[in-house]
């Protein structure tokens, strides 16, 4: 597709072609409306204002009915308090704020907020999910929505690290965070701060250990199948007939292999090289990946596309390197 | 006398390593009333505060807002001292610097910090703000007669801008008269301060600092060479 639609200098203008290119790759209007799609609008300014970026992607999504997202925080303690009460608060009135404008101007929309109790690490001023303050926040926010107001709530995690091991973990910290504190919604931006194709892998492990942490939630509830209380009766205290009962293998695939994990025992591990998740597994597993071609969308379709950015490109002066 | 003048100075390098507002006010009185050279005060008192502030800062022992703090503090207290400098002695900025964030990009905490600690340096910085168009960086660094123009981006799809900017300089013929320096969170390295042909690049204000030196230095060298 001839080079990036490049959104440097956005109007409300390019959220048309936005508009005209979802609904192109899912089929035409009627089918693109089907389709769960959320805009996702960000607010970290100041919380009860918008700024012409996100205010121009609030309105389209008012001219278009697309349900919203909103992602309203302050980012303590450099820009927001320090203390994740009140920027709890502050968050949670910047939503109610971002949801009350979205109903009054295009009544009945989706709304999900999008949890999000921002913390900068006042050492570097980047992201710092690490610290108490994100984490307490997030949840905090969560039980709100879940508890006050009977709604679901979304969530986004990020990698905030420069390496890609740092990365690997803050993901999978996160993710398991927003499981346990019960988000409805979840989605992983990987990249941003160094972006390694290497990720791509390491977001399809983090992501298939969250589906299969979400799909098999089930299990902790002590209900008389989950405590197998026949079973264990039958098997008796020696345990030895758990391994071949049709109980445990009926449920194997609760118990899913990692994409890419290792998990020899250590000597067999230095036997065979010693490679480490992030750098070795993972860009081999790219290697597997890059193989995978994607359905190739319809000619048609493919030039519509093409001609759609061309428009937008040439009516909006965009240049596009 | 001399001991005192010393144990002034550094009192007035303690109270901006310590974040000291009053510190540095009252060693600001002291100095006047002790008739210390008030450029002095700054070079030799003020100004040793700030760099052993920035090392600590580049060493990670200490958070970015108290690395504000000191500069705000030294940002008053050279202000006041100031005051008893006769026009025609005021010393000359280190350099004259217009900054801003590139169009399509209102992150701006980190040019906020440049202008602080710059200035606590010695430079004259003209900050133009965020989400401007490359128009406004030329025509504040025309205005100003400034020496270096800085932009800053942090997103992947403003970063474009940094590379207009060059090309606009170079179109008008205007880019050898600035340093031009670019820098920003999204900084992807040595490679594209190439393609924007910038002169350098930073992604750490006391990087920024020392290479900011350095390209003044070495243009006023050329200039003196030139002139020979
Ligand atoms: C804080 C922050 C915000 C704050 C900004 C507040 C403010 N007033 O600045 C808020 C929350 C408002 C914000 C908004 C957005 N953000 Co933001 N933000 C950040 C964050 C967490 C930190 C940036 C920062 O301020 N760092 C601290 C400062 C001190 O560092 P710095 O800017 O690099 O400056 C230092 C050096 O670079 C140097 N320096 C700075 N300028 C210059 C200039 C020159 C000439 C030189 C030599 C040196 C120099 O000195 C400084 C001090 O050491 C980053 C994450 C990250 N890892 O960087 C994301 C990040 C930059 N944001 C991002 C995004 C996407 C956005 C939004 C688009 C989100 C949205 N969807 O709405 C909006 C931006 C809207 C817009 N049009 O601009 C992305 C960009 C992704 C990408 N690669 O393109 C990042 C990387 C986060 C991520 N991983 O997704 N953001």
């Amino acid at each position: 597709m001839g080079g990036p639609p490049c959104t440097t200098v956005s109007t409300i203008e390019e959220y048309d072609y936005v508009e005209k290119l979802a609904a192109e790759v899912a089929g035409g209007e009627e089918e693109l409306r089907k389709r769960p799609l959320f805009w996702t609008v960000y607010n970290y300014i100041g919380t009860l204002q918008l700024n012409r970026f996100n205010s121009w992607l609030l309105r389209a999504s008012m001219k278009y009915h697309w349900p919203i997202m909103p992602a309203v925080t302050a980012a303590a303690p450099l820009m927001g308090p320090a203390m994740a009460a009140g920027n709890t608060a502050i968050s949670h009135a910047g939503i109610l704020f971002m949801t009350a404008l979205k109903q009054f101007h295009d009544p009945g929309a989706a709304v999900v907020p999008n949890n999000i109790v921002f913390s900068l690490d006042p050492m570097t001023g980047r992201g710092g999910a690490h610290v108490p303050h994100f984490m307490l926040g997030t949840c905090a926010m969560n039980q709100l929505w879940h508890e006050l107001y009977g709604l679901p709530t979304a969530q986004y995690g990020g990698t905030f690290a420069a390496s890609l091991d740092q990365q690997a973990f803050n993901l999978a910290r996160y993710l398991t965070l927003q499981i346990i504190s019960g988000t409805d919604f979840i989605f992983e931006q990987c990249g941003g701060e160094a972006f390694d194709p290497a990720l791509i892998p390491i977001c399809a492990e983090i992501a298939r250990m969250g589906r299969s942490l979400m799909s098999t939630f089930h299990q902790i509830y002590p209900a008389p199948e989950n405590l197998a209380l026949d079973v264990t009766k039958e098997v008796g205290a020696k345990g030895e007939k758990w391994m071949t009962h049709k109980y445990n293998l009926d449920r194997l695939k609760m118990f899913p292999p990692g994409f890419c994990l290792d998990t020899n025992a250590f000597d067999t591990w230095l036997e065979k090289g010693a490679r480490s998740w992030v750098y070795d597994l993972c860009r081999e597993k790219l290697k597997e990946l890059e193989k995978h071609e994607p359905k190739p969308l319809p000619k048609d379709v493919v030039e519509r596309m093409n001609a759609i950015v061309k428009e937008g490109n040439d009516k909006l002066r965009v240049r596009v390197e | 006398m001399s001991a005192n003048k010393e144990a002034i100075l550094k009192k007035l390098a303690e109270a901006v390593v310590n974040f000291d507002e009053a510190a540095a006010m009252a060693a600001v009185n002291e100095a006047i009333s002790a008739q210390l050279d008030p450029v002095e005060a700054i070079t030799r008192g003020l100004t040793a505060g700030i760099k052993e502030v920035g090392e600590k800062f580049g060493r990670g022992e200490i958070p970015l807002p108290f690395l504000m703090l000191a500069a705000q503090v030294m940002e008053k207290a050279t202000n006041e001292l100031l005051k008893y400098v006769p026009e025609d002695k005021k010393p000359e900025p280190l350099g004259v610097m217009v900054l801003g964030t590139v169009e399509g990009d209102i992150h701006n905490l980190g040019t906020n910090i440049v202008t602080a600690v710059f200035t606590a340096a010695g430079f004259k910085v003209y900050n133009i703000g965020v989400d401007q168009p490359v128009e406004n960086f030329i025509k504040k660094a025309e205005e100003v007669n400034a020496d270096i123009i800085g932009a800053s981006a942090l997103m992947s799809n403003t970063l474009q801008q940094q590379k207009f900017l060059g090309e606009a300089l170079k179109k008008r013929r205007l880019r050898n008269k600035y340093i031009y320096m670019v820098g920003g969170g999204a900084f992807p390295g040595e490679e594209w301060c190439r393609e924007c042909g910038a002169d350098d690049y930073a992604t750490d204000v006391m990087i920024a600092l020392e290479k900011a030196k350095r390209l003044l230095a070495e243009r006023k060298g050329e200039r003196k060479t030139k002139k020979k």
